[in-house]
């Protein structure tokens, strides 16, 4: 008894040993994937809601995406990319994937401001542009936030995936776990990925939660506490990505270095070309 | 200056009318009354003035200037509206949605400041109260004030108002509209109002102008309108505040 938990620890120490490099990995794919998918998708949501030509096809092209099974498409990008592997076709990939819930929720909630508000901005002499940004966006905000939150979530848990094109992330713990039958290392890979999509998911609701409160205009203890939280959460998260961009010599390297199963989805894929 | 010439809208590319061969005029400082029963053309007639419809034949000058040949928005900014559904920006608080106007003209931040106390007290929602609400922390009356300061603030000279009283209380009605009349007399404003009440028509306006199903059918000062009904249907609806009051003494007397 006294033995098997010693080991217990002696693995759970190993893990998370592991913790930081990973954690910076994930995270660094996360937040930039989800960054590029709201800076692509927010102004295509936009387009799409003003252009009904432009609307069905492409809520119809993000579903698709959305469709295919996400190792599916990072096969695809890997082979777009012509067997290229790390971080890049994980980011790709992840990017596409982020776009649905963005762009259909930034469709729907533009959609959703009444039509006798935008008449009322139009008719007080508004140009369009203007009944755009402080109408129509303001007013949609919550939900497209709420489009983000999903986004977040989904991209979190499939960066785990990525391990499988070589980029480092919590999957990796799952992944080496799964081969080397370590249910500690699945357990600590799949807890930590929750735990981080829970994080970000309460950081944007808090953030949200934060600016809605600026239309009530108090200024509670509550609100206090929630906005230092919120911002050295925010500064907390970007320093760690901020670490993760320094190049570290060689780092790219040791990424096909590691003995994981992605050198045999890589080889297949190649071999397949 | 606001005048309609041949004026007719269809919203189903000639098959129907909305607003059919109309014309008039409503000189500078006038106050014109719109009415007639639900459907008939009213609001899409206020709305071709500022180009939020465009006429499918007519022409309409503001000034004497065709509005075809005006940028819509500019416009629009000379012209305040009362909307028929309040409209009020529901992510901008009452300060914020009676600046809107100003704020597009560019006024500078006192002169905003200023005129929103002013025009907020005038509708009976002082700023130090109302001015940090939202519109959904106001009654529904306290809204249509509300939009009726946004319509006022940037001191147009022309004000169109789609039913701007219906919501408020009766005591409030009044006193709004005894408010809204003497600075309309006193800044000499030219305002059309869209009504369905008749007894508001006729303390408010100089002239009124009743419309049915899209056609003009008569429009006069109260008196001409009162002695000299063209039609079946101004006769009714003019008689009809009287026909109230008679009825009302009626109940009074006998219940005395
Ligand atoms: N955008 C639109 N598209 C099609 N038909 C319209 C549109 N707006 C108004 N109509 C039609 O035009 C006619 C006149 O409408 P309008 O809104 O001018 O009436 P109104 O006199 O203001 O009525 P109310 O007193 O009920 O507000 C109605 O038959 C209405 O159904
Ligand atoms: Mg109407």
């Amino acid at each position: 008894m006294l033995t098997s938990n010693s080991v217990l620890n002696e693995n759970l120490r190993e893990q998370l040993i592991l913790l930081p490099e990973y954690f910076q990995g994930h995270l660094l794919l996360t937040l930039s994937a989800l960054i590029v998918g709201i800076a692509i998708s927010v102004p295509l949501g936009i387009w799409a809601s003003q252009s009904p030509r432009v609307k069905q096809p492409l809520l119809t092209t993000v579903s698709i995406i959305q469709t295919f099974p996400s190792l599916a498409i990072l096969a695809l990008v890997v082979a777009l990319l012509g067997g290229r592997i790390g971080f890049l076709p994980a980011f790709i990939a992840l990017t596409l994937y982020s776009m649905l819930p963005i762009v259909r929720n930034t469709v729907a909630g533009l959609e959703s401001v009444s039509a006798s508000v935008i008449e009322a901005a139009k008719g007080i002499g508004m140009s369009p542009k203007q009944i755009l940004s402080k109408i129509r966006l303001p007013l949609a905000m919550p939900i497209i936030i709420a489009g983000i939150r999903t986004a977040t979530v989904w991209t979190v848990g499939l960066a785990t995936l990525s391990t499988l094109v070589g980029a480092s992330s919590f999957g990796n713990y799952i992944f080496t776990g799964i081969q080397t039958r370590n249910l500690v290392a699945v357990t600590v890979g799949s807890l930590a990925s929750a735990a981080l999509a829970v994080a970000l998911d309460s950081m944007i609701g808090a953030t949200q939660w934060l600016i809605e409160q600026r239309t009530e205009g108090v200024v509670s203890a509550k609100l206090k506490r929630t906005r230092i939280a919120v911002g050295s959460a925010i500064v907390l998260v970007f320093a760690i990505v901020g670490y993760g961009l320094i190049p570290q010599p060689k780092a790219d390297f040791v990424i096909a270095g590691k003995p994981f199963t992605e050198q045999y989805i890589v080889a297949g894929l190649i071999a397949g070309e | 200056m606001i005048e309609l010439s041949g004026v007719q809208k269809s919203y189903d590319g000639g098959k129907s009318y909305a607003v059919a061969n109309t014309s008039f005029r409503v000189e500078r400082g006038e106050f014109l009354a719109l009415i007639g029963e639900s459907g008939c053309g009213k609001t899409t007639t206020l709305k071709m003035i500022n180009r939020l419809e465009e006429p499918s034949q007519g022409e309409i000058l503001v000034n004497g200037q065709n509005i075809q040949d005006q940028n819509p928005e500019t416009l629009r900014r000379n012209i305040g509206y009362v909307f028929q559904g309040i409209g009020l920006f529901p992510h901008r608080s009452v300060a914020e949605n009676v600046a809107a106007v100003p704020q597009l003209l560019h006024w500078d931040n006192e002169r905003i400041q200023a005129r929103c106390e002013q025009i907020l007290s005038m509708v009976g929602l002082p700023l130090d109260e109302y001015g940090d609400r939202y519109p959904r922390q106001l009654s529904g009356g306290q809204q249509q004030r509300v939009g009726v300061a946004r319509a006022l603030a940037a001191e147009s000279e022309i004000v169109l108002m789609d039913e701007p009283f219906g919501a408020l209380d009766p005591i409030t009605r009044v006193e709004v509209q005894e408010e809204f009349k003497r600075i309309q007399k006193e800044l000499n404003l030219t305002v059309v109002m869209v009504t369905h009440d008749m007894t508001e028509a006729l303390m408010l306006a100089d002239r009124v102008a009743v419309m049915k199903d899209g056609e003009l059918l008569q429009i006069g000062s109260p008196s001409e309108l009162l002695n000299n009904p063209q039609h079946e249907y101004v006769k009714k609806i003019v008689d009809m505040p009287k026909r109230r009051a008679d009825r009302l003494e009626e109940i009074m007397g006998r219940n005395k």
